[in-house]
């Protein structure tokens, strides 16, 4: 195993990958492919899609490797290619809506309680999907990753005035499609 | 008060824009399912492949680098930018040629320094410092 698994904060592990060490870039694989994971199955709704688009996220890191720069965190910089990936992702396919979800493992025992929850996401996720594709992002950061604006700006490569009112459009819209769900 | 407070407060007021009931449908939503355990296998074999490829190198310094993106475009993008840059040079020197054109041939010595009222132009004195250089410049290999 090369250098990558003495190296603590991930704009080091960067600095190894830029260097040529691939088991630093395993190391940050693994440390991040859940977030970058979630931000794109948030986004897209499958499966199979997230897992595409996860891993272009991470070989974009990889060739950009050698022009890093930690002048911003480095989760700042994955969430901003992961959002660039997922606009792509939203030019190039309309969004589909569907009945079904996935199967997932669910541990909860009450058949009612797990019909609920699927209806509920099934409601967020055609929420969300009615959204533009920047709307949706931003409010994925916001609202699932916790992002701050600033964050959310520089990911979007947008103002924070911008973000703003993208985050107000976007609410504003769910509040209409989400009403009529009980709380 | 200071810009970021004022940030930070509108962003608080922006946050509290969504009803709290459907705030509370965003935020119960169930858990994305974690990631397939074969992502980052799969992400780092095509890593792997990269790197044997060659795909992944270090950044080329200045024109190498230009040229190098040139490479990898396609046919109609280099036609236009080799045309580009042809009509850049052509440019360049009509420009040049144009500009040499203009220059008016120097007006001899004798006229200049009737023209500004110089004296100096008159021929040295012997031993003075031009007499001087006359000698210097002619031992000149």
């Amino acid at each position: 195993m090369g250098r990558g698994s003495d190296l603590t904060t991930s704009e080091e592990l960067m600095a190894a990958v830029a260097a040529g060490d691939l088991a630093a870039f395993d190391q940050l694989v693994r440390r991040h492919e859940r977030e970058v994971w979630r931000v794109a199955y948030r986004y897209v709704g499958d499966a199979s899609e997230a897992e595409d688009l996860a891993q272009s996220a991470f070989l974009r890191v990889l060739r950009a490797a050698p022009r890093y720069r930690s002048t911003a965190p480095f989760r700042t910089y994955l969430y901003q290619v992961v959002t660039r990936l997922c606009l792509d992702h939203a030019r190039k396919h309309r969004p589909v809506y569907s009945d079904e979800l996935p199967d997932r493992p669910d541990h909860r025992p009450a058949a009612d309680e797990r019909l609920v929850a699927r209806e509920r996401e099934r409601r967020v996720r055609e929420a969300l999907d009615g959204l533009p594709g920047n709307q949706r992002i931003a409010l994925i950061l916001r609202h699932f990753e916790g992002l701050g604006y600033g964050e959310i700006a520089s990911a979007l490569g947008t103002s924070t005035k911008a973000v703003e009112r993208l985050l107000a459009r976007g609410r504003e819209a769910l509040r209409g499609t989400l009403r009529d769900l009980t709380p | 008060m200071r810009c970021t407070r004022v940030c930070r407060s509108l962003n608080a007021y922006a946050d509290g824009e969504l009803k709290p009931s459907a705030a509370r449908q965003i935020a119960n939503a169930p858990e994305p399912p974690p990631p397939p355990p074969w992502l980052g296998a799969r992400v780092m074999a095509r890593a792997r492949s990269e790197v044997l490829r060659g795909s992944w190198t270090r950044p080329l310094p200045g024109l190498a680098r230009s040229l190098s993106w040139l490479a990898g475009q396609a046919v109609p993008m280099r036609l236009v930018t080799a045309l580009t840059a042809a009509l850049a040079v052509l440019a360049g020197v009509a420009m040049g040629t144009a500009a040499s054109r203009a220059v008016r041939p120097p007006a001899p010595m004798a006229q200049s320094a009737a023209a500004e009222g110089i004296e100096w132009f008159d021929v040295a004195p012997p031993g003075g410092l031009a007499a001087s250089y006359a000698v210097v410049d002619e031992v000149k290999p």
